[in-house]
């Protein structure tokens, strides 16, 4: 059976604006990102760009996902029996479906990332990774909870080496950029516990949201530039 | 001391002919660039090929001159260098 985790009823709209803003602003860091790229013909900044147009995209379906599946659910109300079977049916592969692709393209956006922290260059290395991942968001029984705490991992050394980052630089967009993973860090631990309360699903998506607004207000100072 | 890239020395180009208010005199360029003479024109034929330098005579004396271009690509690479510093790449 799926498992609907995914807040109050009354949040699902706030969540999907939610959820768009976030893509929309890693998409933004994605394309300055593939811009470097080629401006200076680096790597790195491609292997960027990719991270963040995968954190968009799983943001992209995750809102595709939850809004066909809340489609198809409100249709039922008017149908028969073996209408309500088939349609329950089909929420449940397409929240299946939407759910593996948007915690599999999150995963792999934020092993790209953390690769490029830990200044990881052998593609055998994380192609590795990328198995683990795939395997741990596919066959795990508690997808939800092995997501969110890799996520968390994840985002902790991400976070580690973007305060170390700052501490070096000792800048006003690298402090943003350390402050920013860290709310996402933070958000990611929150989810984990959305079980014992819905309400704190919303505290960790607005966590996030601040987060991505961290990003934005880094993408808008280099901008002005 | 950390070796230059090849980004960063043509940045150090154009901004030693902006900070000389666009135009430069070759042995001014070559104190301020602190390259070889012959490292030096290779950067500046390349950058001439590419529009964001030109070659002028004035009172008999060769000058460089930055063009749009080249005011474009310090305003690109100051924009990169700041996201480049502030994700840690």
């Amino acid at each position: 059976m799926v498992n609907f985790v995914c807040g109050p009823l009354w949040f699902l709209n706030a969540d999907l604006i939610i959820e768009f803003i976030s893509l929309l602003i890693a998409l933004l860091i994605g394309i300055f990102s593939h811009r470097a790229c080629k401006f200076t013909n680096e790597r790195k900044y491609l292997y960027f760009a990719l991270a963040f147009y995968l954190i968009a995209a799983s943001f992209g379906i995750k809102m595709l996902a939850s809004w066909l599946s809340c489609s198809q659910f409100k249709q039922i109300v008017f149908e028969s029996v073996t209408m309500v079977q088939y349609n329950l049916n089909n929420i449940q592969t397409i929240y299946a479906l939407g759910s593996f692709l948007h915690r599999f393209f999150m995963l792999t956006g934020l092993i790209i990332l953390t690769t490029l922290c830990l200044r990881i260059k052998a593609n055998k290395t994380r192609l590795l990774l990328l198995f683990f991942i795939f395997i741990s968001t596919w066959f795990s029984r508690e997808t939800y909870f092995i997501f969110h705490l890799i996520a968390a991992f994840l985002l902790l050394y991400i976070s580690l080496f973007f305060y170390a980052n700052h501490y070096k630089k000792q800048t006003k967009n690298s402090f943003l950029v350390a402050l920013a993973f860290a709310l996402m860090f933070i958000s990611q631990l929150i989810f984990i516990f959305v079980l014992l309360d819905q309400k704190i699903y919303v505290v960790g998506v607005i966590i996030q949201l601040l987060g991505f607004l961290s990003l934005l207000l880094t993408y808008l100072l280099i901008g002005k530039k | 001391m950390k070796r230059r890239d090849k980004l960063e020395i043509v940045n150090d180009i154009l901004l030693a002919i902006q900070n000389k208010g666009g135009k430069i005199k070759p042995t001014h360029l070559l104190y301020k660039s602190n390259l070889s003479h012959k490292k030096m024109m290779e950067y500046l034929s390349e950058l001439m090929e590419k529009n964001m330098v030109s070659e002028e005579e004035e009172k008999g004396k060769k000058m460089f001159t930055i063009n749009q271009e080249g005011f474009n690509f310090i305003k690109e690479y100051k924009k990169i260098k700041e996201f480049s510093d502030s994700f840690g790449l």
